[in-house]
């Protein structure tokens, strides 16, 4: 049966490196911001991120979206 | 403990204010780079809040906790 994938909800995570643990590793965390349109452009989306790293203190590693879809059947 | 979080006030189109926290700001953060960021996020509208997009700046501040634990968890 297809199937209808309708966009939901989109959050910007990034990862960034607040420090090193006692051997070294970097120890990372992880920022979110629900709220993001599904529609907005990745390009965009990318731009804020960098814009909003760029306000804290720790080094950005990864930035990426997490897209939430609604899956049906289509009649 | 302290902690730092910059708080990034916005207007949404329902003209309720909306708030973008970023933790561990930089020491140094001028106005004109929060701004300068704030009109980024506007400009790109990639954000919604339950009133609507984002329209307009309010403000930007920080805000320190500080922590003092009495029995450590």
């Amino acid at each position: 049966m297809p199937v209808v994938s309708t966009p939901l909800a989109s959050t910007l995570r990034f990862q960034v490196q607040v420090g090193t643990d006692a051997n070294g590793q970097p120890v990372y965390r992880t920022r979110s911001y629900s709220r993001v349109k599904p529609g907005a452009a990745d390009q965009d989306v990318f731009d804020v991120a960098q814009a909003l790293g760029g306000l804290q203190v720790h080094p950005v590693i990864a930035v990426s979206r997490v897209n939430e879809n609604d899956l049906s059947a289509s009649s | 403990m302290i902690t730092k979080r910059l708080e990034l006030i916005f207007q949404n189109a329902a003209g309720n204010r909306s708030t973008l926290a970023v933790i561990d700001p930089r020491e140094n953060l001028t106005e004109a780079e929060v701004r300068a960021a704030m009109e980024l996020i506007l400009a790109k509208n990639i954000f919604t809040s339950p009133g609507g997009d984002l329209v307009a700046i309010v403000g930007a501040r920080i805000v320190t906790r500080e922590v003092t634990d009495i029995i450590a968890a």
